[in-house]
């Protein structure tokens, strides 16, 4: 990133007061083309954005933020510096030492695609959708080319870049979100949501019926799953786990789910074109095993919680971690795409072991819903009634209420379909999860 | 950047094609200072800067954003925006801005640039201190004190150039209640549209200790067995009722879409003819008023429901046009990286003439909720009742726990039976929506609604 140039000049020679010092650049390039279902194209957008995270560490540590990286590096670093005079924290923040990293992570930056490339590929994906759900069919999808880089210099010697580049197709269908990905826009196709999109189309024909409220063996469908888990990934954080506000705290080695559950995650996965070689704090971004057929296995840690529980980075250092109308400068735990492993079962198999109960085909507002140092939520949804395994009738405006632990400790099987999803708004991680099966979830309605 | 520069990248825009381009400039500073369990974090400084361009032609938009804020790079980024647009290219005409006077009902007395970092660090200590003393045990506490000072200046090739300033204060507070083997996560922003007077009075304590006591209360509260019942909503900040349920559903970019219950009844009568509902942007004290939106739009107030009737929708330049309306100065975004959207800022119901004593003695079986910790809009809204009491033979009795309100927005509001006479303001949060988080108060006198299903 040659915006850095002068901050790699400025590292090398430091004034006295400035004992270490770190520059993490995140840089995003995205042309952005959205289209009626039609193929008339609504509205392009394009961004080209440089953020700056300035570390300066005398004793403490003090931070800048800034969007104008033509500012003088030195009244940067020095704004930093007289920042952390207001730390009470025991010692100054650690900054990478830096570490071998693969070449064959460092990825070069890619070109920008041209607004005709995105154009014609949203028009495609429009008519595609189109296709699978009908003529005349209300709906839209927004497709972009992202390119994203990652830069930390610091003056522990640290210099590493890592670029990846993605495209994304968001689409608005039947009252859904769809999300999916792939390495490049010619890759990206919605035809593998065909069956989804069949299914869906039959939930909406369905008639609504009478709900009484109870407690129910339930069928979460995928996008459900990943829905929780934008917020339940908090579950596996080293930093929740060090300050006792996981609802898994002291559980580290136990049996937390049944068997059939493995969740991870990873730099790279085939659920998702998203890539994550490096974090916020230029450490090599690794597999990380968190629940390992049901055993809780391990944590996401940066440095600071990885340093508190005495064990290595696992390179999940980042900052857009919620929901917030601030820029987030702490650097927290963050996961990379993190995924629940699909089980054997298809939907229609899931629907016969479900017998009768409830079919969960969306939830909404999981961010004020789950209570992550408990476990408990009361997550608002929508729901299919359930008879001798076929589907009677929708219900909406319902509500389930319990504990994350007794629902994810309960689950009887997973589906063999998954849900990709980034992270509302900042698309800064991902999850991707199956359906799940699981035992006596209360509804209300 | 000097005017001739603006004036320069709007004429490159409209002679690459553009019907119409605008420009919209963002400096904005920041402080943030965290405390977490009584320690301070440090303070950081914040600069969020960059531009934003807009460019329409035959009815459809582009925007563009970057912080490469420079003449060269901007009308370099209008080029590529032209190619979007796909727009024919136009002779070159002179555009000459006129700037317009644009008046923020929020005084500001101490701009936070210009005070201490000590001062800034004294007031998350006295609000630890606050949360310390709630008389309620926690295992976790973490403070963020906020201040924002935004310089925007938009100038469009019509000829607009206005400017407007807002500055903010907030603290954050986040705990976790630990009473044995209970514990319960919450958080609360004290927010105000001012400098650092905001916290001269201390009034931001009483509100940490009180909030902290209302969840100790809810984390104590009975569960509450589905049903459909009578509800009372206090006066205040359950106005949230009002956002949620139809505000939303009454911003042009839902009526555009097509997708709004709202859509195609201006005139009609869409809820009880005790529901006036206004968003005012002009409020003096309000966290959503400013002197203008963010395309330059003087701000006004908004009637959008009179005696039960639809009287109109929020628009924006855009999404207006798009439903054949003119701006009413809801234009908003979070920053420059945002287009600008219609979008809700002060919305509250007026008092009606029911007084609160009687609202409750009306309920013989209800939920009494006195205040609401967030929610998302749309067709079906839905609200997190975070703190609630039963209401049995017209008295409030115990606190109730883990209740949400569910519904369709144009279903409840006709059902609004009962509406207090005392209205109260709120001090206000963050909406998010298509053009970002931006801030807004929701507020009402107390009402009841006959009806709700809860869960």
């Amino acid at each position: 990133m040659k915006e850095l140039d002068p901050y790699r000049r400025y590292m090398k020679q430091l004034p006295e007061a400035i004992r270490e010092a770190e520059i993490e650049a995140e840089k995003e390039v995205s042309v952005s083309a959205s289209a009626a279902l039609s193929g008339e194209i609504l509205g392009m957008s394009y961004r080209e954005l440089t953020e700056g995270y300035v570390r300066a560490s005398g004793e403490k540590t003090g931070m800048v933020y800034t969007q104008k990286l033509t500012q003088d590096p030195g009244e940067v670093l020095m704004q930093a510096l007289d920042n952390s005079r207001y730390s009470e924290c025991a010692q100054r923040e650690r900054m990478n030492a830096g570490e071998e990293i693969p070449d064959m992570m460092r990825e070069e930056e890619e070109q920008a695609a041209s607004s005709g490339e995105v154009e014609e590929t949203a028009r495609r994906i429009a008519g595609e959708l189109e296709d699978m759900a009908g003529e005349g069919t209300g709906g839209y999808v927004r497709v972009s080319q992202v390119i994203r880089t990652i830069s930390v210099v610091n003056s522990r010697g640290v210099d590493e870049t890592a670029s990846s580049s993605h495209a994304l197709a968001e689409a608005g269908l039947y009252g859904m979100d769809w999300y999916f990905s792939a390495p490049s826009l010619s890759e990206l196709s919605a035809k593998g949501e065909r069956g989804r999109i069949e299914r869906r189309r039959q939930v909406l024909a369905l008639p609504e019926i009478p709900f009484v409220p109870g407690t129910f063996r339930v069928l979460l469908d995928q996008s459900v799953t990943a829905n929780i888990f934008m917020h339940a990934w908090r579950l596996f954080s080293g930093e929740a786990y060090v300050s006792g506000s996981t609802a898994y705290h002291g559980m580290l080695g136990q049996r937390i789910m049944p068997e059939c559950v493995t969740i991870s995650d990873q730099p790279v996965t085939k659920y998702s074109a998203f890539r994550y070689r490096i974090d916020c704090e230029g450490s090599l971004c690794r597999e990380t095993t968190l629940v390992d057929r049901g055993i809780f296995a391990g944590l996401m840690h940066n440095l600071a919680s990885a340093d508190a529980i005495g064990e290595r980075t696992t390179g999940k250092g980042g900052r857009r971690t919620v929901l917030s109308g601030n820029i987030h400068t702490d650097m927290r735990v963050m996961p990379a795409n993190l995924v629940m492993e699909p089980g054997e079962y298809s939907f229609d198999e899931l629907l016969a072991m479900l017998e009768d109960g409830v079919y969960v085909d969306q939830s909404l507002d999981v961010h004020h819903s789950l209570e992550i140092a408990s476990g408990s939520f009361t997550i608002p949804c929508t729901g299919i009634l359930v008879k001798d395994g076929k589907m009677a009738g929708r219900a909406a405006g319902l509500t389930m209420t319990g504990n994350l632990r007794e629902i994810l400790g309960g689950i009887l099987a997973l589906g063999n379909e998954m849900e990709f999803r980034p992270f509302d708004l900042y698309q800064s991680y991902v999850l991707a999860g199956p359906a799940i099966l699981t035992e006596a979830v209360k509804i209300a309605g | 950047m000097t005017q001739q520069e603006m004036e320069r990248i709007l004429e490159s825009a409209v002679c690459g094609g553009a019907e119409f381009a605008e420009l919209f400039l963002e400096d904005r500073e920041e402080t943030h200072i965290g405390c977490r369990d009584g320690v301070l974090q440090g303070m950081k400084s914040l600069r969020i800067y960059g531009a934003g361009l807009a460019l329409i032609a035959q009815g459809r938009r582009v925007y563009l954003h970057t912080n490469r804020v420079d003449e060269e790079s901007l009308i370099r980024l209008a080029g590529r925006g032209n190619e979007m647009l796909k727009a024919e290219k136009k002779k070159r005409r002179p555009i000459s801005c006129i700037r317009q006077e644009r008046h923020n009902p929020n005084a500001v007395v101490m701009v936070p640039s210009e005070i201490a970092g000590h001062k800034k660090t004294e007031v998350l200590i006295r609000a630890d201190g606050a949360l310390r003393g709630a008389g309620v045990g926690l295992s976790y506490r973490n403070l963020t004190y906020f201040d924002t000072d935004q310089r925007v200046t938009v100038a469009n090739s019509e000829g607009l150039l206005a400017s407007d300033r807002r500055v903010t204060s907030r603290i954050r507070f986040q705990y976790t209640i630990q009473e044995g083997e209970l514990c319960r996560g919450a958080w609360q922003d004290y927010t105000r549209p001012a400098g650092f007077e905001a916290f001269a009075s201390g009034e931001y304590e009483d509100v940490i200790r009180e909030g902290v006591q209302a969840a100790k209360r809810a984390m104590h509260g009975k569960s509450v067995k589905p049903c459909t019942v009578p509800v009372v909503l206090a006066a205040g900040g359950c106005g949230t009722l009002w956002h949620e349920s139809c505000g939303h559903s009454l911003e042009a970019n839902a009526i555009a879409g097509g997708g709004s219950a709202f859509a195609g009844k201006l005139g009609e009568l869409v809820a009880n003819p005790k529901v006036t509902l206004i968003d005012d942007a002009t409020l003096p004290g309000y966290y959503g008023s400013n002197g203008m939106d963010d395309e330059g739009h003087r701000t006004q107030r908004n009637v959008l429901i009179e005696n039960g009737v639809l009287k109109g929708y929020l628009c924006d330049r855009y999404y207006g046009s798009l439903i054949g309306m003119e701006s009413c100065g809801c234009g908003r975004r979070q920053n420059y990286t945002y287009a600008p959207a219609a979008r809700m800022s002060n919305t509250f119901l007026a008092p009606g003439t029911d007084r609160e004593e009687d609202i409750i003695a009306s309920v013989e079986e209800g939920l009494f909720v006195k205040s609401i910790g967030g929610g998302t809009g749309g067709a079906q809204f839905t609200l997190n009742v975070s703190e609630g009491y039963w209401i049995e033979k017209g008295k409030i009795t115990v606190p109730v726990s883990g209740v949400m309100l569910t519904g369709s927005g144009i279903d409840v509001i006709k059902r609004v039976d009962m509406v207090g006479d005392r209205l109260e303001g709120e001090g206000g949060s963050f909406c998010g929506a298509g053009s970002g988080l931006v801030p807004t108060t929701a507020f009402q006198p107390m009402v009841r609604i006959s009806q709700m299903s809860i869960g």
